[in-house]
């Protein structure tokens, strides 16, 4: 079996932008909480956002997350190798060597990556809520969306390994995110990577992301 | 042992008195100024090349700041290879701005070194000296100093301290 | 000398000008001798007044409250500043950069202008120098306040930190690292060998600790004239190799931004840019410093107008013109290279 290249699927047809996996996301992760001070001064922390657009007068929801970039431009900016890529195509964060600097966000052309500006808090009873499995960052650490690779990496540990299923993909109640290895051409990702609707976000910058997105079609009514 | 030391009020003086003392063939001549003058740099022939050999220690320590800072980074991106951005784990080209910069580095301080070194500073032999020749005077010590070239001295406007 | 002919030039450009003459005219038209050449640099040395520890207590004061700010930043965080992405740099990293900037006019002028063996540079080009090595130091301090965990700055220092990695040699911070600190040596190296003549004429006039101090500094200088020919080929090596250290110093600085992504940085002009801005804002910087030492020392008679409003106001305009090429070629490059400014939504509106 070769080495698993893991991708993500995110239907906009289906997104009905619930935020159901901001949540999950959060509480899998131990995302720090932004309370009401954080969201008014615009500072809150999320590793997966829906963007919203609008065109016309209507709206289009795109849950955004890190893009796993191959040719990942917050990669080779950071000066302690805090971020660096793995076999499997993850954008691994290493928390304990960031330093700070914050590059890598100003490098990411996504803006995915978000930064612990000061320490973390969960107001009680909320830090009961806290996965085992994954770190708590401290302040003037960056960090993002990793596929909820503790998870990859359990999943990995099972005999025979089963399929991981990140907190999003699990959650949301549409199924508008698949998640799955690319190199497995039976994968639901490896079958709708080859969707005509397919397509990367800046796709033109050449950071060739894992992450493909279908294109939502709408009608025009008939006049 | 038979050493004066005579002051000049500016260095075309004490460059004609040295140069006429040349012509005398008198030796152990040490002329110490507040100022770099061209004239009196030739009167003395101090040095045994005109362009002294600071330049080497320079030029060896740019050839030696090149190879360390290529070597660093060459070596290190090896000893933990990171795969980042798709790029190569060693990547020369890029290495240069690092090697670049380490090739300055050390040139500048070996020039220091070499300056240092050939300057013979620090020293804590004394030579001669007096704070004259740091102020507002030439001074010019004459070791075995015959009447002849007192003669030219004090002609030249040298006045003895 | 030289200074003769300067004097005889602005005297002229006063009297062409019709304006009455300054009384630093007057005073410079009195013979400079080496005795009064020194002795009114060593009074702004030796002497200080009222005015200079009124000036060093509300100084003291300043940096008192930068420490008790870094100190309430660090244990909070940068929280405390209110940057938010995309400005997660902002007023930190922009001051560091305007540090560096100014750094540059030290160099160039002492450097460009030694090889080119101007003499008009004589009247500044110290003070310049020493411009220099102080604001890199500010520049690395704004460098530490802008870091999240400050703490650690020292893993950007090429050695195999406690994680186990050497520093990322492909990133611009480490190039940052790396040129900041052979500017500074360099820098820090050529002020002192320069100064070592001076140093020894303040070894020989002062008394107590300051004697031993500058004995020690002056490292035993005599002024042979073996010693002057060593140190005038060590000075003009020091300055032929700064250049090129100078050169690159901003360029680095400036590929922190421009090997980013983000679309007004992401440009090919940012390295000739920062360098001509550089320059320009320090020699800016060391007009005013001139003035001010002027001024506050009272060296009308030493640092004439001739190379500090004129001559240096000239390199001035100068590079102001070519900053401003600069500034016109900026907002024309994201377009080049076809950067686009959001995330495209993925929405075809078809008809059915």
């Amino acid at each position: 079996m070769s080495e698993p290249r893991w991708g993500m699927v995110i239907d906009l047809d289906l997104c009905n932008g619930c935020q159901a996996c901001v949540v999950a996301c959060q509480a899998e992760n131990n995302v720090p909480l932004s309370d009401e001070e954080a969201c008014l001064r615009g500072k809150e922390l999320n590793w997966l956002r829906i963007q919203r657009y609008w065109v016309g007068d209507r709206v289009v929801l795109l849950p955004l997350m890190c893009q796993q970039c191959e040719m990942a431009p917050c990669e080779q900016v950071c000066p302690t190798f805090a971020t660096a890529h793995s076999p499997s195509g993850l954008n691994e964060m290493t928390y304990n060597r960031c330093i700070g600097t914050r590059l890598c966000i100003n490098a990411c052309p996504y803006k995915v990556r978000v930064f612990n500006w000061r320490e973390p808090r969960w107001p009680e009873p909320l830090g009961e809520q806290l996965n085992p499995d994954v770190s708590v960052r401290t302040r003037g650490v960056s960090e993002k969306c990793t596929f909820c690779v503790q998870r990859i990496r359990e999943a990995g540990w099972q005999s025979p390994p089963v399929q991981p299923v990140p907190a999003c993909v699990q959650t949301c109640p549409t199924r508008a995110i698949q998640f799955g290895d690319m190199n497995d051409p039976e994968s639901a990702v490896a079958k709708l990577a080859h969707d005509p609707r397919a397509y990367c976000l800046l796709e033109d910058f050449g950071t060739k992301p894992a992450v493909i997105y279908l294109k939502k079609i709408e009608y025009e009514p008939d006049q | 042992m038979n050493a004066l030391t005579f002051t000049f009020e500016n260095p075309d003086s004490a460059a004609d008195a040295v140069e006429k003392l040349h012509e005398l063939g008198a030796g152990g001549i040490e002329i110490m100024s507040p100022v770099p003058h061209h004239r009196l740099e030739e009167a003395a022939r101090t040095g045994p090349s005109r362009t002294g050999p600071v330049h080497w220690f320079s030029l060896i320590g740019a050839v030696v700041g090149c190879t360390l800072g290529w070597t660093l980074t060459i070596l290190t991106a090896l000893d933990y290879p990171v795969q980042t951005s798709g790029r190569p784990v060693v990547t020369p080209h890029v290495f240069l701005i690092v090697a670049y910069e380490m090739t300055l580095l050390v040139a500048i301080v070996m020039t220091l070194v070499g300056f240092l070194a050939i300057s013979q500073l620090p020293t804590m032999a004394k030579g001669p000296y007096h704070s004259a020749s740091n102020w507002d005077k030439v001074v010019v010590v004459v070791d075995g100093l015959t009447p002849d070239a007192r003669e030219v001295i004090e002609r030249c406007g040298g006045v003895p301290l | 000398m030289n200074q003769t002919s300067e004097i005889l030039d602005v005297a002229d450009a006063v009297t062409a000008s019709g304006r009455t003459a300054e009384p630093c005219i007057q005073r410079a038209a009195e013979p400079l001798t080496f005795v009064s050449v020194n002795e009114s640099v060593l009074d702004t040395v030796m002497q200080s007044g009222w005015r200079y520890w009124s000036l060093v207590t509300v100084l003291s004061a300043v940096l008192l409250n930068a420490i008790v700010c870094f100190t309430l930043q660090v244990r909070t965080g940068l929280w405390v500043t209110n940057f938010n992405r995309p400005v997660v740099w902002g007023v930190y990293e922009a001051t560091f950069v305007f540090w560096i900037g100014i750094s540059h006019s030290g160099t160039m002028l002492s450097a460009i202008l030694r090889l080119a063996q101007t003499d008009w540079r004589r009247a500044i080009y110290r003070a310049a120098e020493a411009m220099t090595v102080i604001s890199l130091m500010t520049a690395a301090c704004c460098i530490f306040a802008h870091l999240g965990r400050v703490w650690l700055a020292h893993w950007v220092l090429p050695y195999k930190n406690g994680t186990g990695v050497w520093p990322n040699f492909r990133s611009p911070l480490v190039w940052d690292a790396a040129a900041i600190s052979t500017y500074l040596t360099g820098s820090s190296i050529f002020l002192f060998v320069g100064m070592i003549p001076d140093v020894a004429i303040l070894r020989d006039r002062s008394q107590g600790w300051r004697r031993r101090l500058y004995r020690v500094l002056a490292l035993g200088w005599r002024g042979t004239m073996h010693q002057w020919k060593t140190l005038d080929r060590a000075c003009i090596l020091f300055a032929a190799l700064i250049i090129p250290v100078f050169v690159s110093v901003h360029s680095i600085v400036s590929w922190d931004f421009a090997m980013t992504t983000m679309p007004g940085w992401h440009a090919t002009i940012f390295a000739p840019y920062f360098v001509i801005g550089a320059i320009l804002s320090g020699i800016s910087a060391v007009v005013t410093l001139s003035w001010c030492i002027r001024r506050g020392f009272g060296l009308d008679h030493l640092i004439t107008p001739q190379p500090f409003a004129v001559r240096l106001d000239r390199l001035r305009a100068e590079l102001l013109r070519g900053v401003d090429r600069g500034r016109v070629a900026r907002p024309v490059q994201p377009a080049h290279s076809g950067a686009r400014e959001t995330v495209p939504c993925g929405v075809d509106v078809g008809d059915q």
